[in-house]
């Protein structure tokens, strides 16, 4: 089992979201994504085509990293864990162009990605074409397309998930839509790479783990497949995100600095097979100096180091 | 031409006016006398193996094959000028692929890791100070890793992870490492993760998606796949 | 089209034994001896003022241990196993880990150490062990057992070196545990391994067993002699787990929305009912002790009718009966009652989750 996790926590700029992240925290959540929300990111005339222009380019904010104190926490400490936070952006994906603006560095430098399609053709691209790790659903309106077996296989198969978001289903006149829609989302995907996230706008709408995993089973989920909504497959997101970030999923580069205390051993043996060669090679340059002062009678005899290149 | 007697089953005897005149004809005694003749034909005309049967059949009314059959000799193929590959049976034989236990030392490859530290250097440009360039990352996706030393940071298998060395040997699933005790060890890629360190940059190889020969790698195209994990 | 809903409760599994203490193949030895950890015992009793005194003196003077952030190579020190392991019965499990979610810690008295980890601890970690055998299939959490008592796991043999890299260098595990300590030797005291712990500058602090009392007046109980045990087992135990929360289960109260629970019938009104709780930490003797002064007590002239033993094992911990393995899924009970009477009778109930291994 993996830590509980909340992959949609709204950042809004009237709400404070410190509140929202120490409710998850009070309620026993390990990891949180903080998420931007952006409905359009390019920018359309009149028209109605998409273009981008330098003055009119729409600006994505930075990943929000909220500043906890270790009392804050405190909770999870005494358990012997700690926070993570992640920075996610989501998208209305209306245009097949926004997939391109999606790639710059900016929107990269986000964890992780996620897209809500409004047509079939663009749910179909987003589960078969385009590199995100979450598609998520307007889960209280009606969904305006048909959710098809072969892009949803195609897209457990590349590990994105789908999201359901529980807070939709709180206001009584969207709470028939939502289950309607969830119960859609559980038949085409069997339950496989579900993940349920709260998409809290306020502190109040965050729910506890084990109340979600209740949620799950009202919504069609089985008992095991239930709680991996909420720990197991968020974390199957988070890996697959990390591995959207490596070089083809091979390999990660890092610089040394950032390498945490507890991972230093990783590295131990390189360091010191480093340290003996350059320890060999002062002790040569010293042998050199030694034999150079020796030999400042003797200009033409020098000795050549072997570099090994 | 006179019938064949309970005698003579195979031939019949030559008939009596030959016969008369056979030391004007200047016959042989054996062609003269039949039976000897025909022990003398059998041996000249039968292979060895078949002679006892042949002997028999006389009685036994049974066929014995004068014409020996001589296997068709393969046209041998032509011989290859300078040297020739030996094929897997013959490199198994040698032992080629099998590292001695008793001759490595880790001592005795640290040379060889200097070099690959070079090769890597000049591979990617590295400076300790700056990010390692897109291209250079690619570049290590076909990098050559004999002589590097590397630690299993994660495996599938517990026992084997701190498991470091340098490399030895890469074959399409595994990597042959010698560690500082000077043992040899045969670490499979799939259910590792790989570190090691290069001028101030830590590279993660995640062997689960490194699973070819390393001549394959140069020319393959590597796709992302969906999990690092394990 | 509408997928099948799943309203069910939570999966558990409830067992019912009925024999005497006097019995010779009564198992209620090893039911009491082979459950380690126990955070709760309650003591329900009805037309009885009071629990009596050789109850709570049996139980109140438990005292343990908690020691926080206690390095897991401490653990496996050789002076720590020959002084403590070796020469008593050590009992301790790691506090405040949730098991569903993160790694757990046991010591069993048999001298083993039980570690439930997942995925990540466990391909990070670099103990062999072996997959749960509540996630067979799904590869989620493994358990690593280490025999602390074995001869071969001494310093200088691969085993224990490689045993002490993983827990020290590796990853510098810690963990805050809930311990207690029973000797062999009765003339040492149990509170050495309490001082053998804070001598290495680790917070520990001593705890004592904490009871909470209340007493009902004209309540309805059943009448456990005409009640027909077979047919309505489940309803007892759960009118005993309502008498626990303090849940009103009369007749007029059980109209409420709120609660359903009634009293099984037939029932008499009792003039008072009394029930006991202790939480903390104890060891299977202090409840072998309960036991038999429950026993002791049904046989004094003014005895009750019968009298409850409910004790209640850690949610979070790693094992439940005999070291099989135990988990959290919807919920980690591994509760036992016994129900006494004065003919030296009982019926026992043990209740697990889902995550469990059939006691």
């Amino acid at each position: 089992m993996a830590a509980f996790s909340d992959l949609n926590i709204l950042h809004m700029e009237n709400v404070s979201t410190k509140e929202k992240l120490l409710m998850a925290i009070k309620l026993g959540y390990e990891v949180v994504a903080i998420n931007n929300y952006v409905e359009n990111v390019l920018v359309k005339d009149d028209k109605g085509k998409s273009k981008k222009e330098p003055s009119k380019v729409v600006e994505i904010p930075a990943p929000v990293k909220v500043h906890l104190t270790e009392r804050d926490i405190g909770d999870l400490k005494v358990k012997g864990a700690s926070l993570k936070q992640l920075s996610r952006f989501t998208t209305v994906l209306s245009d097949p162009g926004q997939w391109r603006r999606m790639q710059e560095d900016d929107i990269q430098a986000y964890d992780l990605l996620a897209v809500q399609p409004t047509t079939e053709k663009l749910f179909h691209m987003a589960c078969t074409a385009i590199e995100i790790d979450i598609i998520t659903f307007n889960i209280g309106d009606k969904l305006t397309y048909y959710l098809k077996p072969a892009p949803v296989s195609k897209a457990i198969e590349r590990g994105v998930h789908f999201e359901i978001v529980y807070s939709e289903g709180f206001h009584s006149s969207s709470r028939r839509t939502f289950i309607a829609n969830a119960l859609r989302i559980m038949h085409v995907t069997h339950g496989k790479n579900v993940i349920i996230s709260s998409g809290a706008r306020e502190a109040m709408d965050v729910r506890g783990p084990y109340d979600v995993a209740n949620l799950g089973l009202l919504i069609g989920l089985q008992e095991p497949q239930s709680k991996d909504a909420i720990s197991t497959n968020s974390r199957a997101c988070v890996l697959h995100a990390n591995t959207r970030h490596s070089v083809k999923s091979v390999i990660s580069v890092r610089s040394s600095s950032e390498l945490k205390a507890e991972d230093q051993w990783t590295v131990e043996a390189c360091r010191k097979e480093a340290s003996e060669e350059s320890g060999d090679d002062s002790s040569e340059s010293a042998a050199e100096e030694a034999d150079s002062s020796f030999d400042a009678a003797r200009p033409e005899s020098k000795r050549r180091r072997m570099d090994g290149v | 031409m006179s019938t064949p007697t309970q005698d003579s089953a195979v031939y019949s005897e030559l008939p009596a006016g030959v016969k008369r005149q056979a030391t004007q004809l200047k016959l042989a005694d054996d062609v003269r006398d039949g039976s000897a003749y025909l022990s003398s034909f059998l041996r000249r005309h039968v292979a060895p193996r078949n002679l006892a049967t042949a002997a028999a059949a006389n009685d036994a009314h049974q066929v014995v094959l004068l014409d020996t059959v001589v296997p068709k000799k393969r046209p041998s193929s032509l011989q290859k000028k300078g040297r020739r590959q030996l094929n897997a049976r013959e490199r198994r034989g040698v032992d080629c692929f099998a590292a001695s236990t008793a001759r490595q030392t880790y001592r005795t490859h640290v040379p060889l890791h200097t070099l690959w530290r070079g090769y890597m250097r000049s591979l990617l440009q590295l400076e300790p100070s700056r990010a390692l360039a897109a291209d250079a990352q690619h570049r290590l996706l076909k990098a050559d890793y004999h002589g590097c030393v590397l630690t299993v940071a994660r495996s599938r298998c517990p026992s084997l992870v701190g498991v470091a060395g340098i490399v030895l040997q890469e074959t399409r699933c595994t990597w042959r490492l010698v560690t500082r005790e000077d043992r040899l060890v045969t670490v499979p890629k799939a259910t590792c993760v790989f570190t090691f360190e290069l001028e101030g940059h830590v590279v993660t190889l995640y062997g689960k998606h490194f699973v070819h020969r390393p001549a394959d790698r140069c020319s393959k195209k590597f796709k992302s796949k969906a999990t690092i994990d394990l | 089209m509408a997928a099948p809903l799943n309203f069910n409760s939570p999966k558990n599994l409830l067992v019912f034994e009925q024999s005497s203490f006097s019995n010779e193949k009564s198992r209620h030895k090893t039911v009491i001896g082979d459950h380690y950890f126990n955070c709760a015992v309650e003591v329900c009793s009805p037309n009885v003022a009071q629990i009596p005194t050789t109850v709570t003196a049996s139980l109140s003077p438990s005292s343990y241990y908690i020691v926080r952030n206690l390095p897991l190579s401490r653990l496996i020190d050789k002076e720590f196993i020959e002084a403590f392991v070796r020469n008593g019965a050590f009992y301790a499990v790691s506090l405040n880990t949730r098991i569903d979610v993160a790694n757990s810690v046991a010591v069993l008295p048999t001298g083993k150490l039980v570690l439930s980890v997942d995925k990540d601890m466990y391909e990070t970690l670099g103990l062999e062990g072996r997959r749960s055998i509540f996630s067979q299939t799904r590869e989620r959490k493994f358990v690593i057992e280490v025999e602390l008592t074995k001869p071969s796991f001494t310093p200088g043999k691969k085993n224990y070196e490689r045993t002490k890299w993983c827990f020290s260098e590796r990853l510098n595990l810690r963990f805050d545990f809930v311990f207690t300590w029973v000797p062999h030797d009765k003339s040492i005291c149990s509170s050495s391994v309490g001082k053998y712990f804070s001598g290495m500058g680790l917070s520990v602090s001593s705890c004592r067993a904490q009871m909470m009392s209340n007493t009902m007046k004209d309540v309805c109980v059943p009448d456990l002699l005409a009640l027909n045990i077979l047919e309505n087992s489940q309803d007892l135990f759960e009118w005993l787990g309502a008498v626990s929360c303090y849940i009103d289960s009369e007749e007029e109260a059980s109209n409420d929305f709120v609660s359903m629970y009634t009293t099984p019938s037939p029932c008499n009104i009792c003039t008072q009912l009394t029930h006991a709780k202790w939480q903390g930490f104890f060891t299977p003797e202090a409840i072998a002790m309960v036991i038999d002064e429950i026993r002791l007590y049904l046989k004094t002239p003014d005895h009750p009718p019968w009298a409850s033993v409910t004790v209640h094992g850690y949610a979070d911990s790693p094992v439940s009966w005999r070291g099989k393995e135990h988990g959290y899924h919807q919920g980690g009970e591994n509760i036992y009652t016994y129900i006494v009477f004065p003919n030296d009778n009982y019926w026992l109930y043990m209740a697990v989750g889902s995550h469990d291994v059939c006691p």
